[in-house]
């Protein structure tokens, strides 16, 4: 009895601290941008953005897809000026046991043995193409935002859906770049 | 080591019982929902087809196999969710049904305490003698009936006193009557005599009329002075002013009050030393004092000595006289307050009377303790700061117990 009872209490306070501890804050981390065959392109990749329960799902063969979108604002202006967004998706081969990577930036598939490999280039933005810079006009000055999102997943036949974005709590990772203008990028 | 109170000894109790019983009730369920998740898990079945699959690739196509291994992962994965889910929310429902039956508890308690504080409180009042004290009533306290029932006890006590206090007054005034009838009576005869002896020596033209004459005056005047002295003491006795309640130094007072005596009597003062300051009526206070020496000096006879001492404890005033004259008869203590009771010639019977309703009027109690042949003893004893309970409302009641009592401090 009192060895349940103490192993209960164990159990509330590792559930309890779970509220916190299941949760990540992802950020974006080495970032950069550079003009590219004359289009602004970007670079980083988010970190901080795995719990054992997004591994759980990855593992589980059901297809995660994780959304960029990028937007161009002129300084001072709320309104973006050009915006898009890019996809990656990874999907676990249940058979054969490998993971599949699509980018649609790259329009290329990667494949992976290693669990670990595959996570690190899920998240990985090598070359994201923002604008051309014809895009962008003399005098002017502008900044853009890159954000991620995780798409729910919907298990079929059990009628479940799985919201990623909680184990992110429901925050995108963002990153923002600093002003520059159109001579600032060519030198 | 001082408890906390009860209040809080129930909160920590019920919670304890609370979390008891939900880690229980979280124990009942959760062991048996692992069970069920692990006789899940425990079955391999994503080893035993996909090794199955491996044993007999040639013959089984992999778009077969795939959405059977795909299902049985999903349902994997749904039980491990679950399981964790469940995991968080049982936690969630044992803290927040806990904080929901603790918040209950507290308003619960809540009413059930501050009436119950509240009943004390006035309980106290009560207790003090002020009996037009009613405990606020609390529609939505379980204790509500019995705050009712007390007011109504409380009622019909203040209906009892007022009653009993009537029917005292009744008693005393029937009493006054007759002692006040027969203290007329008395001088009325010598009166009436010297005036028929009078009447008669003067029909008869009686050779000592002279001197009869002078005989009677001096008796009819010296009744008439009798008379006279008792309705002024009846008077004083009746109409005795309300009180004007000051803070002065008692023991100050009572050295003035015993310096006139020191001639007539061996005076011996004992005052206890930084006392607080007295709140009381120093008019009335004066004439208690001044009452309980002329009594002993009443009852001295030779080598008389009458000693006065104060004292300060418990936040009381205590006052005693003492001398050693001829003593109270026993079977006489319980009368000697009462109004015309006095076993001297020369006595009203006013004094002691006076001095207990000033005594009572300051919210003090009087004794006596005597032993014939040795001498009496007065102690007074008058509560700091409630002096003036009861009396005049015109006095600065709480400031005033408030005063002294930082002066105190």
């Amino acid at each position: 009895m009192l060895e349940a009872l103490s192993r209960q209490i164990t159990t509330l306070v590792i559930a309890a601290s779970s509220l916190f501890s299941s949760h990540v804050t992802p950020i974006f981390d080495n970032c950069s941008y550079h003009l590219q065959d004359n289009v602004l392109v970007f670079s980083g990749r988010i970190i901080n953005c795995y719990t054992k329960d997004i591994d759980q799902i990855m593992q589980s063969g059901q297809e995660i897809v994780l959304e960029f979108t990028y937007r161009i604002h002129e300084q001072n202006h709320e309104m973006p000026l050009h915006m898009n967004s890019e996809t990656h998706s990874i999907k676990y081969d249940v058979v054969d046991r490998f993971f599949t990577i699509d980018k649609t930036e790259s329009r290329e598939n990667f494949i992976f043995l290693d669990f670990s490999e595959a996570k690190q280039n899920f998240v990985l933005l090598e070359v994201l193409d923002i604008q051309h810079i014809d895009f962008f006009e003399e005098g002017r000055k502008y900044y853009f935002e890159v954000t991620a999102y995780l798409h729910s997943v919907y298990l079929e036949e059990m009628e479940k859906n799985i919201e990623l974005m909680k184990y992110w709590n429901n925050k995108s990772p963002t990153y923002r770049s600093p002003v520059f203008s159109i001579d600032d990028l060519k030198s | 080591m001082k408890l906390p109170s009860f209040k809080i000894q129930i909160i920590v109790i019920m919670f304890i019982l609370l979390v008891l019983l939900g880690l229980l009730t979280r124990y009942f369920f959760m062991t048996q929902f692992n069970d069920y998740s692990q006789d899940i898990t425990s079955l391999n079945l994503y080893d035993k087809v996909h090794n199955l699959y491996s044993k007999h690739k040639d013959a089984i196509d992999k778009e077969e196999v795939s959405p059977i291994l795909t299902d049985i992962n999903k349902i994997e994965l749904t039980t491990y969710l679950f399981r964790k889910d469940m995991t968080l929310y049982s936690t969630l429902y044992v803290v927040i049904s806990g904080l929901v039956v603790l918040m209950i508890l507290l308003i619960f308690l809540t009413l059930i305490t501050r009436p119950l504080n509240r009943l004390q409180a006035d309980t106290k009042k009560i207790a003090a003698g002020d009996l037009k004290v009613r405990v606020r009533e609390s529609k939505f306290s379980p204790i509500n009936g019995l705050i009712v029932s007390f007011n109504n006890m409380v009622e019909e006590l203040e209906s009892n006193r007022d009653k009993l206090l009537q029917a005292e007054k009744d008693l005393m005034w029937r009493e006054m009557a007759q002692v006040m009838a027969h203290e007329i009576k008395n001088p009325l005869t010598p009166l009436r005599l010297s005036a028929q002896r009078l009447e008669q020596k003067y029909y008869n033209k009686s050779s000592d009329f002279d001197k009869v004459f002078t005989d009677s005056l001096e008796i009819m005047n010296e009744e008439i002075d009798n008379l006279q002295t008792l309705v002024q003491e009846f008077s004083k006795f009746a109409r005795m002013p309300s009180a004007n309640y000051t803070e002065y130094n008692l023991n100050d007072q009572i050295k003035e009050i015993v310096k006139p005596y020191e001639n007539q009597v061996d005076v011996q003062i004992n005052l206890q030393e930084n006392m607080p300051v007295f709140y009381g009526d120093k008019m009335q206070m004066k004439q208690v004092f001044v009452n309980l020496i002329q009594n002993a000096l009443q009852s001295i006879k030779e080598n008389g000595r009458i000693s006065i001492s104060t004292r300060y404890e418990d936040s009381k005033f205590m006052i005693i006289f003492k001398d050693n004259g001829e003593g109270i008869k026993d079977e006489d203590l319980d009368k000697i307050f009462r109004p015309y009771f006095t076993k001297r010639e020369k006595g009203t019977g006013l004094g002691l009377a006076i001095v207990k309703r000033i005594v009572s009027q300051h919210n003090g109690t009087i004794k006596v303790e005597s032993e014939k042949g040795k001498g009496t003893r007065f102690t007074i004893i008058i509560q700091l700061g409630t002096s003036h309970y009861g009396c005049n409302d015109s006095l600065p009641k709480t400031d005033g117990i408030r005063k002294v009592r930082k002066e105190y401090q």
